[in-house]
């Protein structure tokens, strides 16, 4: 009996370790995704300065100042790469996307650094966000499927989806 | 037997409901506490910071730019006595071009205006080379960086990055840092370190007191097992 107890005490121990370590870290090295995103011919970066007209839309999409004054995003004419970054809970997760004919093309996840919430990087979620497009108030076209446990990680994606398109939208319209 | 039963069910009640509503209090307020920004908010009682051990692990590391001091103290870095960039492992240097104040820490610079204000960040993505040893600059203004595959000189505005086998530069080097300014960022440092969530959720757990902390909790918990045992059984008997 104590035997038993034992074997499900450290089999507890090791799924939580294990489930720790897959959860946070760097999933996908922002270098790579830009390299991989442009079939390793990657364009320089642009930038865009964040002048006071994005300002104000980008903390009604935030929530918050997005802390910097300029922003590099990489474009070859076809589709634009963009990195951002916002906060889930406490920590911030690195997202790289790709807009193209003002729609998400492509999200990934790139660096996870919060404890919890990790499930946002797998591509069953992150589907969820092909081709969605901005509407009214800078709003996507659709309702994305949250995780249960992952809410705050799911919220910040979906913000930084919003950001994307919006941000896109202001390059094309240069 | 039900008179034991109801004896001891009283006694055990008394004896923990104190720690039981301050279970229930805490765990609720835990179970908000993002919304009650407690974990943003930080605990500047100097008795609670030195019982958790705030301290940096190492002493504070500066470089000075013109009249500007990159600092790290832990894993943090400040812009003079402003805290703008956490989870730093290595503060590498600082330079100062046209009043644009470059970092370099961890593969990435950060620049920043002279005012202080966060200009942007770049990472490899945008070039920066991969072990990235020193930051200095020559004298036609653009930033040299020794890195673990070469050295490269760019223009940070263009972002044209070219690579040599050697370069020289000024380098930036690690300063002595006024009295003053080291206490402040100390002290800064320390009333940083510390959420209130952390404090709550070591006090509902008894960890604030160690592991001894632990087992009384454990025991309380078993004591609220046993009067939700008791109970039932009371209500049972009574049927």
């Amino acid at each position: 009996m104590n035997k038993i107890a034992i074997y499900v005490i450290v089999a507890i121990y090791a799924l939580y370790w294990s489930t720790e370590s897959i959860a946070k870290g760097v999933y996908l090295e922002p270098e790579v995704f830009i390299a991989q995103t442009f079939d390793n011919n990657p364009p320089k970066p642009d930038k865009l300065w964040i002048t006071k007209k994005l300002k104000t839309a980008i903390y009604n999409i935030l929530g918050h100042d997005l802390g910097v004054i300029r922003l590099r995003y990489w474009d070859d004419k076809i589709k634009r790469a963009w990195i951002l970054e916002e906060i889930g809970r406490d920590r911030p997760i690195t997202v790289g996307l790709v807009v193209k004919d003002k729609k998400i093309e492509q999200v990934n996840v790139l660096i996870f650094r919060e404890s919890r919430g990790w499930e946002i990087k797998y591509p069953f979620f992150t589907d969820q966000y092909k081709q969605a497009s901005l509407i009214i108030n800078n709003e996507l076209d659709r309702k994305i499927d949250g995780i249960s446990g992952a809410t705050l990680s799911v919220k910040a994606l979906t913000k930084l989806a919003r950001l994307a398109l919006y941000l896109d939208t202001q390059v094309s319209n240069k | 037997m039900l008179l034991i039963f109801k004896k001891w069910h009283k006694k055990i009640g008394v004896i923990i409901a104190l720690f039981v509503i301050f279970m229930v209090v805490s765990g609720i307020v835990l179970n908000h506490s993002q919304q009650l920004n407690l974990n943003t908010r930080y605990i500047q009682l100097k008795s609670l910071l030195d019982l958790y051990q705030i301290n940096p692990a190492t002493a504070p590391i500066g470089f000075l730019a013109e009249d500007v001091w990159a600092i790290q103290v832990g894993e943090r870095v400040y812009f003079n006595k402003r805290e703008v960039v956490n989870e730093v492992k290595k503060l590498i240097g600082i330079v100062s071009i046209d009043d644009i104040y470059t970092f370099a820490f961890d593969g990435q610079l950060t620049l920043f205006t002279k005012e202080g204000e966060t200009i942007e960040h770049l990472t490899g993505a945008e070039g920066v080379p991969a072990g990235m040893k020193e930051i200095g600059h020559d004298d036609q203004g653009n930033v040299v960086i020794k890195a673990a595959h070469g050295y490269y000189h760019v223009n940070l505005d263009a972002l044209d990055w070219k690579e040599y086998d050697y370069l020289d530069a000024n380098w930036s080097r690690a300063s002595s840092i006024p009295e003053q300014l080291n206490n402040t960022l100390l002290n800064q440092y320390r009333g940083r370190g510390l959420t209130i969530e952390r404090v709550l959720l070591d006090i509902h757990s008894g960890r604030i007191v160690g592991q001894w902390g632990v087992y009384f909790v454990d025991i309380v918990a078993m004591l609220i097992l046993i009067l939700a045992c008791t109970g039932v059984w009371m209500w049972w008997l009574q049927k």
